[in-house]
């Protein structure tokens, strides 16, 4: 055999190396999900991408328990924040299932099929609990047993969490709808199509809720589904981030520009002069507590600005990604990022209270802020 | 607390970009222990790497690679989509629109090749392996000087081969990215599209071709995708390749030919259907063109009925050019 001949085998399995790595490094790209933490009664509830559940105490950040309790779910991907209720904690997974777990202890109370996956965060309202799925429809199960009340299909997979108000189940798609539905029967009230897929959720202050197509922010009428506003709000980039209502002031981030805005609910006008741009793509909810509005990004970054005039208070740099929207409760922001670890913050300052490694589920010195 | 450090490390390490370029050369370079030694150090595993090392990679060419290939390709799959208004079709008369584009580059190759493989069957050839096969150097020197006198070039068909690379994998990441089979690659596509409201309002594409659905991995009958990826892979390698008179040779050559597709085969398992549709119409486009550059090749061997039909007029065309200065 020449010595070119050699070369050129040589060469081939290069490139299959080569392709393999390709393949491998940019075909599947890595799961990451943003489940959130929910606070109750001073025990944190949250999804991590290691494919598990975790109910922590708020306190001191010790670990209650984590399910499943042996193997991680596969795929082990969690885009739904946890919702607890009577003492019960509903989450839907990547793994195309929907779970209910004991909220002291965290056994499997019932589990639902939900044929595909499931990426909305749930909501339960008069012992129902609704969620999307990526099979297009909207479910309603009993809470208690996991039945399936109803169903509702849609035109796309219903990735944006799930609103109720005034027994009204306010569910949007990526078919560009926003649905109003009897939250009871599953009866279509109105719909309204947002000119673009709809993927945060939908919000509802007063007689108005508020909804995002692409990169247009609306004012619908709760009653009658027609737009408010004479024209949507035109944001800089992708609205995926959960748009929150707090003393008349509407407040969401964007994809790619990292912009965070503040609007006049009532309006639709800018409230800062210019919005807050973050140093990566903000798909996590603006949380307001105190006049402080707390969002992560995917520069790593947790900030804290003002929440009236739009101007920075402090950051804290994790070692991953922050797509989960953050939780503050009595003076902490709790903070789920993709280096898998849990952070507690101080509010006022950013100061680590206390860090769970979520691989481990063990407590560990908290690092200090990288530069 | 030693691995809350050790992940700000790999913080700073990725700002500098040298240790994940140093990651990605080794893993393409197929060796992997000195990566693990350095991946101790920074408290990760090789999972981790294949993720820093693929985005360091990107990094490193992110503006050039996505102004003139990758956008370009995502608009121009989701602008064809528009037209269709069925993903499937979109993805293949698009792998067509590429495949046609790089055609030049293959042409030169399966050129090159068969020049090569005719002079290789040659008598002169054959002869002079035998007459020095004790003597290395002397049969080097020789297979230089049949090289040069036939106007092969013996790594000709490897650059022409490399070329459509970037393209093809440009269009394989149009394609994942498109599909959005995982939130986050939706979530990604916002940064590569044009502001043009057709394509912006034709996001999530609807994936469904011939009751599959393209942005799912195969399951049930879709199970007949990685088999068919399997197979067109096999048939194209059995065609590209010329039987070969070198035992150690014509042995490497098959153990090529039944890796290369049982790991396509392997991958595409995991991998959304839409992808796998890629794969076969890529390589059924390549079976059509490599029968008319050298007809069936090695395949006929395998499948001795198709000797029955007449072709090998690229073969002959092959035969023709040995011995003439290109």
């Amino acid at each position: 055999m020449s010595i070119f001949h050699r070369a050129r085998l040589a060469l081939a399995f290069v490139a299959l190396f080569a392709a393999a790595f390709v393949l491998a490094g940019c075909g599947a790209a890595p799961s990451t999900g943003w489940s959130g933490p929910r606070v109750v009664d001073q025990v944190i509830y949250f999804g991590s991408e290691v494919g598990r559940v975790y109910a922590v105490n708020a306190t001191n950040g010790s670990l209650k328990w984590q399910f499943p309790k042996d193997n991680p779910l596969s795929p082990p991907s969690l885009y739904s924040t946890p919702f607890v209720a009577d003492n019960v904690v509903y989450f839907g997974a990547f793994d195309k299932k929907f779970y209910a777990l004991d909220a002291a202890t965290g056994a499997l109370k019932w589990v639902f099929d939900a044929t595909e996956a499931v990426v909305s965060s749930p909501v339960v309202s008069d012992g129902i609990v609704y969620f999307g799925g990526d099979d297009k429809k909207v479910y309603a199960l009993d809470a208690a047993t996991g039945t399936k009340k109803w169903d509702l299909a849609t035109g796309g997979q219903v990735w944006a969490d799930m609103t109720i108000d005034h027994g009204v189940l306010y569910a949007a798609s990526l078919d560009h709808k926003l649905y109003a539905l009897d939250a009871a029967t599953g009866t279509q009230k109105w719909e309204f199509d947002a000119g673009g897929m709809i993927a945060a959720k939908p919000a509802v202050a007063g007689d108005i809720v508020y909804v995002a197509g692409l990169s247009n922010v609306y004012a619908i009428d709760a009653a009658s589904g027609k737009p408010k506003w004479d024209k949507p709000f035109a944001a800089s980039g992708w609205v995926w981030s959960n748009p929150t209502v707090a003393n008349g002031v509407l407040y969401f981030g964007t994809l790619d520009t990292g912009d965070v805005y503040a609007l006049d609910a009532a309006t639709g006008s800018p409230k800062w002069s210019t919005p807050f741009r973050a140093g990566g793509p903000v798909r996590s909810a603006i949380v307001i507590d105190g006049g402080t509005a707390y969002f992560g990004a995917e520069d790593n970054k947790v900030y804290a600005i003002d929440a009236a005039t739009g101007t920075g208070k402090w950051t804290f740099a994790t070692g991953g990604r922050i797509d989960a929207s953050p939780a503050v409760d009595g003076g902490t922001v709790y903070v789920a990022s993709f280096d898998r670890m849990f952070y507690a913050l101080n509010a006022t300052d950013g100061k680590v209270k206390w860090q769970l490694d979520v691989t481990s589920g063990k407590l560990v010195t908290p690092t200090p802020p990288a530069k | 607390m030693a691995v809350g450090r050790d992940q700000r490390q790999i913080g700073h390490a990725d700002a500098s970009g040298q240790v994940r370029i140093r990651v990605v050369i080794s893993i393409v370079a197929g060796n992997l222990s000195p990566i693990r030694r350095g991946l101790t150090r920074f408290g990760m595993t090789i999972r981790h790497a294949r993720q820093v090392g693929s985005y360091s990679m990107l990094d490193f060419l992110a503006p050039i690679w996505n102004t003139f290939i990758f956008n370009p390709m995502v608009n121009v799959l989701l602008f064809i989509y528009t037209l269709v208004g069925n993903f499937g079709i979109a993805i293949i008369l698009f792998t067509l629109l590429v495949r046609a584009i790089t055609l030049p580059f293959y042409g030169q190759q399966q050129k090159a090749m068969k020049k090569q493989q005719a002079l290789m069957a040659s008598k002169e050839w054959q002869e002079m392996q035998k007459k020095y096969a004790k003597d290395k150097e002397k049969l080097s020197q020789e297979q230089m000087r049949l090289y040069r006198e036939a106007g092969v070039n013996p790594l000709g068909g490897c650059l022409p081969a490399l070329i459509p690379w970037p393209i093809m994998i440009g269009l394989y990441q149009s394609i994942i990215m498109v599909m959005g089979a995982q939130p986050e690659q939706l979530m990604e596509l916002s940064k590569h599209l044009y502001n043009l409201p057709p394509l912006l309002t034709a996001v999530p594409v609807q994936s469904f071709f011939l009751g599959l659905n393209l942005a799912a991995n195969p399951s049930g009958i879709g199970y007949i995708v990685p088999v068919l990826v399997l197979a067109s892979t096999w048939v194209q390698q059995k065609m590209m390749t010329m039987p070969n008179a070198d035992p150690q040779a014509a042995q490497m050559n098959q153990s090529m030919q039944l890796m290369m597709p049982l790991f396509i085969g392997y991958i595409s398992l995991s991998f959304p259907i839409g992808l796998s549709l890629y794969w076969i119409v890529f390589n059924v486009v390549g079976i059509i063109q490599q029968y008319f550059v050298s007809g069936w090749g090695s395949l006929a061997t395998s499948l001795p009925f198709l000797n029955m039909a007449p072709a090998t007029a690229g073969a002959d065309k092959g035969k023709k050019n040995v011995g003439k200065k290109s």
